[in-house]
């Protein structure tokens, strides 16, 4: 709990180089349509703002001196 | 049903009569299906950013709780995942040949790989209810953490039941989706002009996977250096 903030790391080269293999070649993003490459990226940008945007709040909280509940 | 196609002959599987072509129908289903995985991008996104809320909070607990679990039995079990969605790519490319014999050796395989995942899953969450660590547990204790950190702990291993066990949820859906397309397969429904099911089932099963490829580092792999 007081420790200080920790960066949050995920294993990211064996990860995202699984996941992009599997969706370009697996679910052939690669050779889809250019609707389906935007629905692609367009869900995408829709859960990093899910995150981001959460994040903003809790890892800001007490930044100008009001104290955190 | 001859009326209404009125010129453009009779209606098959691979071209309803509300398409022009049989690529405009296989690329209508191709996006169908990607707007659900989307929803369901979503979905887990949810748990995604539940994580990451909890994780920030109390890295040191996540860390410890972390290492309690079977990387080895994990890191299999992603290896058989991804073995299975290579066959489901097989099972596809059968389709894409007109190999009706090949759509059902893949698609047998593919089921058979997925339920090895599962059945390894269930094995890893019967160890959980041995060790104590099931949340909400009278008796729930993780080894290595303060008194005043248990209910963090809790924390995470409700995390990874909520989490496993939604992965593990659609898996048995894509089970039931396989044992249908098998069905169907037997009948000789596909062929070279016509496996958008295959196709669009094994988009459905690859994202699960993705999903996996996730899980696995973030629940198994995580700051293991921080709970030795």
């Amino acid at each position: 709990m007081s420790a200080p903030h920790q960066e949050t790391h995920i294993d990211s080269t064996g990860t995202y180089v699984k996941i992009l293999l599997v969706a370009l070649f697996f679910m052939h993003v690669r050779h889809s349509t250019k609707l389906t490459k935007l629905v692609v990226v367009g869900g995408l940008m829709w859960l990093m703002i899910l995150l981001v945007l959460t994040m903003t709040d809790f890892a800001t909280r007490g930044l100008f001196g009001v104290p955190p509940k | 049903l001859d009326n209404q196609s009125g010129t453009h002959g009779a209606e098959t599987l691979a071209l309803r009569i509300q398409f022009d072509t049989a690529e405009q129908q296989k690329d209508a289903s191709q996006l169908g299906m990607w707007i659900f995985l989307i929803t369901e991008i979503m979905f887990f996104g949810g748990m995604f950013c539940a994580y990451t809320v909890y994780r920030s909070a109390y890295p040191e607990v996540f860390a410890i709780a972390s290492s309690s679990l079977n990387e080895v039995i994990g890191a299999i079990n992603t290896g058989v995942l991804l073995l299975s969605s290579f066959t489901m790519v097989m099972a596809v490319r059968a389709g894409q040949l007109g190999q009706q014999k090949m759509i059902i050796i893949f698609l047998i395989l593919t089921l058979l790989f997925g339920g090895i995942f599962l059945g390894v899953k269930a094995y890893e969450w019967k160890e959980k209810f041995e060790e104590h660590h099931i949340p909400g547990q009278a008796a729930f204790h993780l080894e290595g953490v303060q008194p005043g950190d248990q209910g963090h702990a809790q924390l995470f291993f409700s995390l990874y039941f909520a989490m496993t066990g939604l992965h593990a949820m659609h898996m048995v859906i894509g089970v039931g989706i396989l044992l249908t397309l098998i069905v169907h397969a037997r009948k000789g429904v596909y062929s070279a002009g016509y496996y958008t099911p295959v196709d669009v089932a094994g988009l459905y099963w690859h994202f699960v996977d993705v999903i996996w490829i996730f899980l696995f580092p973030l629940l198994y792999l995580i700051d293991r250096h921080l709970g030795k």
